[in-house]
């Protein structure tokens, strides 16, 4: 079965623009993991940085059930007020205190509570926006999977990364599409996958092999 | 113009097609936890002696490297922590799909060296991270020259997204035709991104 000229001329068209649109909307989110990555290859190492603002105590009531689940934290940053992607909960038992790290792109806040008598320290630190970037870049991530995604937002960033890669892939696809009917680039467009074939498939194979 | 714009917005695509296909599909490996993707539960480990002939060198990189000479390794030197005692150099040597935990006593001549080797789906997620400046890693260099030309690879690649973006832009201002739902379809892409890039600091 062949397509007639005019069906073959709306979907390239069609193809054109939907090529367009996804393109610039995915634009933003492209350079932000292009420029993530540069930051994650050439991290600044930093001595440690200090905290953002002074730190704050406050009175919380501490459930005496399920400490160090993320029920229970989530119930006392409620009682402060605070927001954030909550990470790896620490109960130290000895010591009667209770770590939760919250995160935020470009910021990590730190709440420590005393069990005994039921005080909140929270301590907040802004680390610029590189690292806002180079979070998001690794959200949702591999690790703390029960933990990961406790924060409505991160759910809806890690739909977006999804959406950003399937959207790639799409973008990819279409541009060959595309390509295939630039008959005077054919030529040099093959060379070009060529040699980024055997770009990756060869240091691919001398890194794992080596 | 237009016509260098999407020459070049079409060679960067093409020779970048396939780095993008990696990184996305290792992107999403790592992002879920597919069954058939599983490969730390399959992995395949060893653990053996060597003796080692006495050290020549001084510094511990240099040690280290004597050492993988020795055993025959290869990969990238990562300090996963302080020493314990001078008698003992402990180190990872590592690659995508192999990581290799070596334990020496110098005093006694000896490396015990855990080898881990996992499939071609640990191989793929490892591709996406390795850049020879773990997070966890205490001494954080690259000295294997495969890790320095992959990381040259990832740079490349993210230099050429932006020139796919910046190109893009051109190419997009240049057909007036479709300004409106380009222009639509940007800003739509600027707030969403903005939003998590820097409005969720201000919830």
């Amino acid at each position: 079965m062949s397509i007639s000229p005019s069906a073959s001329r709306n979907i390239h068209r069609w193809t054109q623009d939907l090529h367009l649109y996804a393109g610039l909307f995915l634009s933003p989110f492209i350079l932000v993991f292009a420029f993530s990555t540069l930051a994650l290859n050439h991290p600044v190492r930093e001595v440690t940085a200090p905290p953002t603002a002074a730190s704050r105590t406050q009175s919380v009531t501490v459930a005496t059930s399920g400490l160090g689940t993320l029920d229970h934290a989530r119930s006392i940053l409620r009682q402060l007020e605070l927001t954030g992607e909550i990470d790896n909960v620490m109960h130290n038992t000895k010591a009667g205190r209770l770590t939760i790290p919250v995160s935020k792109p470009g910021e990590l806040t730190t709440v420590q509570v005393d069990l005994n008598s039921g005080v909140a320290t929270v301590q907040r630190k802004a680390n610029g926006m590189a690292a806002a970037l180079v979070y998001l870049h690794k959200r949702p991530g591999p690790h703390l999977i029960k933990f990961r995604g406790n924060w409505g937002y991160m759910t809806a960033w890690s739909l977006l990364a999804d959406a950003v890669v399937y959207g790639t892939l799409f973008l990819t696809a279409s541009g060959l599409y595309l390509w295939w009917f630039f008959k005077a680039e054919r030529t040099f467009g093959w060379l070009l996958l060529a040699a980024g074939t055997l770009t990756v498939g060869g240091l691919v194979t001398a890194i794992t092999l080596a | 113009m237009k016509t260098w714009t999407q020459k070049i917005h079409i060679y960067l695509g093409l020779y970048f097609l396939i780095f993008l296909w990696l990184f996305s599909a290792s992107g999403l490996l790592l992002n879920h936890h597919w069954d058939f993707t599983e490969f730390w539960t399959k992995r395949r480990q060893s653990t053996n002696e060597h003796r080692l002939v006495p050290l020549t060198t001084q510094s511990d990189p240099d040690r280290a490297a004597e050492v993988m000479q020795q055993i025959g390794l290869v990969g990238e030197l990562e300090w996963t922590n302080s020493r314990p005692t001078a008698q003992r150099l402990d180190f990872r040597v590592s690659r995508p799909g192999h990581v290799v935990d070596v334990k020496t006593d110098l005093t006694l001549g000896t490396a015990s060296v855990q080898e881990v080797r996992v499939n071609g789906w640990g191989i793929l997620r490892s591709l996406h991270t390795f850049n020879g400046v773990g997070a966890n890693a205490v001494r954080a260099q690259r000295d294997w020259s495969l890790t320095q030309l992959w990381t040259l690879c990832m740079d490349a690649l993210a230099l050429g997204l932006i020139g796919l973006v910046v190109t893009s832009l051109l190419l997009a201002w240049q057909r007036r035709a479709r300004w409106f739902g380009a222009s639509l379809a940007l800003a739509a892409g600027c707030l969403v991104c903005g939003f998590f890039v820097v409005g969720l600091a201000w919830l």
